[in-house]
């Protein structure tokens, strides 16, 4: 017994001796072991030919309209290779942008060309054919300070063409005089001096298809400019211009017969005291123009505490607006109420509402209460959950809660978030 | 491999028992080395998070400032993770490798941070199959879940760690359970070297060689058990002289009646017939006779009861009237020697049992009394209830007492202190036996020089039927 007491006290001690002598370098610190994950094959081959033609210092850019990546793959012209453009960012030189186009050879990656970008900014990036020759074009905007730049490129047989270069404030490629071939419309915009639209169209090279310049220039900026749909079969230009830091009017603009129209001018009835922002607000494909309407009742109340209603219109072919919804929002951007459009015209806020602790909407005519909005402290909230109340969004220590007749997407705000790249290119100050 | 015995026994043991515990000890460990490894990872990136929610909170809050995935990806990107966007429903919105979305995410992590939660996601990255480690968590922009932060990192090089940190500590485990074997060895030899030893010594004692001995400093059970062995032997070789010096004795018990047999014989055969001398020698031939009879039947006594064959005819025994015969039947023997034999007797002690072997048992005891008691002494018979249900007769005289030694060995067949003093020394012997056939037990106490106590308990019996009237009637 003393015997097996004794080799086991010795085992112990030789045991100990072996961990602590080889173990103190095998335990490290595991977050010093954390690696990037690994690309898959195709894109690693790329990522590698990448920054092997990249010269040392530069970085990849992503163009300010449309953000979610660097790296470009598409088969520019149309022969059955992939091509990546990409451009990046050599900040100590004179020319500060520059592209690059790869060509796909068997499995790797092959170097054709490189070109500069005239600019500081990469604005924008599009790939589209706009030619009219199944061939996409590269369609890139440049800035330098106010100054921007519009450049189209054409990709063939391993050499880019500049086919368009023009200074703009906007540019919307669509198709607004339906002839199935993508055009270009470029907004210029000088506050107080000049304020254009015109449309180009690609026909053994670029030419000028109509244009407008007697528009008014007394305004600040465009803060947002959307093309599409219009009416159920019309292609537009829907322009919202800001006046001063707050109020705004609304420019609608169709082509009719290759000529540009204004269908609604910006005057008294677009005018408003918020920025609303243009948008297909019901989702039926056809833009709608914002428009603030104030509550009945709060007609003598402070501007300033008025809980506006953004009521949306839609063109309706001729000269006039249509209704076709009406929202509350938030101030802060925290939430939306959406309102049924029967409700339009009847529909008012309680007046002893107050912003930023409870709104009450109510019907006019009968009193009754639609819909409800309230913050709560987390204690309070914790009291009336069950109560029919619905968390519709949080703002730091406050709990947002609505309850009403109709169902709130809890975050309907963000879908113009994820918006696309069209609607996102508008918003530029 | 070792042959079949106790040290491949021993050795098998320690090797399963310390495997096992070396098992337990190393799957543990390297499970919490393994918890802790990608909790590391883990806190890592949501220490990150909260630190840039934290930024995140007080710098996207202008109302109407345009929102760039770039300042997101800047703002929240982490080292050596990749950070890829992600709507509410796993749709990737961009990612920090730059490529174009192409994705829908759905490991776990996706869903749990969708409800709210920091969901975390560890396994085989589709495409590159490489060992990945996701954390999720949704940002919040505005009050509003808007997108899912997802966070990848590898985890190739914590699993090589792991990898090395699991061969070590199995090698670790084999050096241990090398020691162990051979430490085992060790052991397994103290224990069975020693056995082999003994068997050795006792083979060689069971060939008939009672004088080996083991040796060897042994400890513990191992010693016990040599010294036992030991003790056995020499236990052996004392019953065999007790066997011997009983035949040196008993030969010279039997020829001194038959020396003078066989004189006194001869001489009346040859003699002229003097009446007076025939009268003598019949006499002393017929004495002698009777002395050879009670050393014979003592004898087969004593064979009857090593063989079990002893028939006791059982009845109720005044205890009383059995030690006042006893004292009648000595009375003689002891006035020779001016011995006062004293009876001191509680009334009415009845017990179970053969009135003549209890009497046998008596006579013995004082007849021993009497031949080892100095000249002018007594003897003291009491007879006395014990217990409830038991009674001690005593016998005890002042003469000249038994040493510590031989007290306990003078119940031993054969055993005389001192064999020249005549007798068979199966005496006590038979009388021990006898009274353990009528369930009782001698206990004998005796100091050197000044006398000795013997002790004869027995059971009493509650019967008191006519055989009481019977008894009393043959006194």
């Amino acid at each position: 017994m003393k015997l097996n007491i004794r080799s086991l006290r010795r085992l112990a001690v030789v045991s100990l001796t072996l961990t602590v002598l080889s173990g103190c370098t095998f335990i490290s610190d595991p977050v010093s072991k954390m690696k990037l994950p690994q690309l898959s094959a195709d894109k690693a081959t790329l990522m590698a030919a990448i920054n092997s033609f990249n010269p040392p210092g530069s970085t990849l850019i992503r163009p300010a309209n449309d953000d979610d990546s660097s790296i470009f793959t598409e088969d520019l012209n149309k022969d059955g290779v992939m091509e990546t453009i990409v451009f990046y960012e050599t900040p100590d030189e004179a020319v500060q942008i520059h592209g690059m186009i790869l060509e796909k050879k068997g499995d790797s990656w092959v170097k054709k060309l490189v070109f500069d970008g005239d600019g500081t900014v990469l604005e924008s990036v599009d790939l589209k054919d706009v030619t009219g020759d199944g061939k996409l074009d590269i369609i890139t905007g440049y800035s330098r300070g106010e100054e921007k730049g519009l450049v189209v490129y054409s990709y063939s047989s391993g050499s880019l063409e500049e086919v368009l270069t023009l200074p703009y404030t906007k540019y919307i490629m669509d198709d607004l005089n339906e002839d199935g071939i993508e055009d270009i419309t470029v907004v210029s915009f000088k506050r107080n001096e000049f304020a254009t639209i015109t449309t180009y169209q690609y026909n053994d090279g670029f030419n000028v298809l109509d244009k407008l310049d007697d528009l008014d220039p007394y305004f600040n900026n465009y803060y947002n400019i959307v093309a599409g749909k219009v009416a159920e079969d019309k292609e537009g230009i829907v322009l919202d211009a800001a006046v001063d830091s707050h109020s705004a009017y609304t420019y609608m603009v169709v082509m009719e017969n290759n000529m540009l129209r204004v269908v609604i001018p910006g005057d008294a009835r677009t005018f408003k005291d918020q920025r609303i922002d243009s948008e297909d607000i019901d989702g039926d494909g056809i833009i709608e123009i914002g428009l603030l309407e104030p509550p009945k009742g709060w007609e003598y109340f402070d501007p300033e505490t008025i809980p506006y209603f953004n009521s949306y219109y839609k063109w309706d072919g001729k000269d006039g607006l249509v209704f076709t919804s009406q929202q509350y929002r938030d101030p802060a951007d925290r939430f939306i109420i959406k309102f049924s459009p029967e409700w339009h015209g009847n529909l008012t806020v309680d007046t002893k509402s107050v912003q930023n602790k409870s709104l009450k909407f109510i019907m006019s005519d009968t009193g009754e209460t639609v819909a409800e909005v309230s913050f709560f402290s987390s204690l309070e909230w914790e009291r009336v959950k069950g109560a029919g109340w619905e968390m519709l969004g949080r703002d730091a220590d406050k709990i947002i809660g609505y309850r009403g007749k109709l169902e709130q997407s809890t975050n309907g705000g963000s879908s113009n978030k994820i918006a696309s790249p069209i609607e996102r290119k508008g918003i530029d100050e | 491999m070792i042959k079949k015995g106790m040290r491949r026994q021993i050795v098998l043991h320690y090797i399963l028992v310390v495997s096992l515990a070396l098992l337990l000890v190393e799957v543990i460990f390297l499970l919490a080395i393994r918890t802790n490894y990608y909790d590391s990872v883990y806190n890592k990136i949501t220490t990150h998070i909260s630190t840039a929610e934290y930024f995140q909170k007080y710098q996207i809050l202008g109302e109407h400032a345009p929102f760039q995935l770039q300042d997101l990806l800047d703002r929240f990107s982490l080292s050596n993770t990749e950070l890829e966007v992600l709507t509410l429903k796993g749709d990737m919105v961009t990612s920090s490798t730059g490529f174009q979305p192409d994705r829908t995410i759905t490991t776990s992590d996706v869903p749990e941070a969708a409800g709210g939660s920091i969901g975390r996601w560890v396994g085989k990255q589709p495409g590159t199959n490489e060992s990945v480690m996701a954390v999720s968590k949704i940002l919040q922009i505005h009050g509003r879940d808007a997108y899912i932060l997802r966070y990848l990192t590898s985890v190739e090089g914590i699993n090589e760690d792991l990898l090395n940190l699991t061969l070590l500590s199995i090698g670790i485990g084999v050096a241990v359970l090398a020691i162990v074997v051979l430490f085992s060895f060790g052991l397994a030899n103290s224990i069975v070297k020693p056995l082999n030893n003994i068997t050795a010594v006792s083979a060689q004692m069971a060939k008939g060689r009672f004088n080996t001995r083991i040796k060897g400093n042994y400890k513990y059970e191992i010693a016990d058990l040599a010294a036992t062995l030991n003790y056995m032997a020499e236990e052996i070789v004392r019953s065999n002289q007790t066997k011997d010096d009983f035949i040196s004795s008993i030969s010279h018990e039997l020829r001194t009646p038959l020396t003078s047999i066989k004189g006194w014989s001869e001489t009346l055969i040859s003699g002229g017939y003097d009446p007076e001398e025939t009268k003598l020698g019949m006499g002393i031939i017929s004495r002698e006779s009777d002395r050879l009879i009670g050393l014979v039947e003592e004898i087969l006594d004593f064979s009857k009861l090593q063989q079990n064959e002893m028939k006791l005819s059982i009845g109720i025994v005044n205890v009383k009237v059995l030690l006042q015969e006893t004292i009648l039947n000595i009375w003689a023997k002891a006035e020779k020697k001016r011995i006062v034999l004293l009876l001191e007797c509680d009334e009415a002690i009845y017990v179970k049992g053969d009135a003549n072997r209890l009497k046998q048992v008596f006579l013995n005891l004082v007849d021993n009394a009497v031949k080892f008691s100095h000249e002018d002494s007594s003897i003291v018979l009491t007879a006395q209830r014990f217990s409830a249900s038991e009674t001690a007769i005593i016998v005890r005289d002042s003469g000249i007492g038994i040493s510590d030694d031989h007290i306990s060995r003078v119940r031993d067949r054969f055993f005389q202190v001192d064999a020249l003093n005549g007798g068979t020394g199966l005496g006590l012997a038979i009388s021990q036996q006898l009274v353990e056939l009528h369930h009782g037990k001698i206990e004998m106490n005796s100091e050197l020089g000044k006398g000795t106590q013997v002790t004869v308990i027995l059971p009493l019996t509650d019967e008191l039927p006519s055989s009481m009237i019977v008894t009393e009637g043959q006194l």
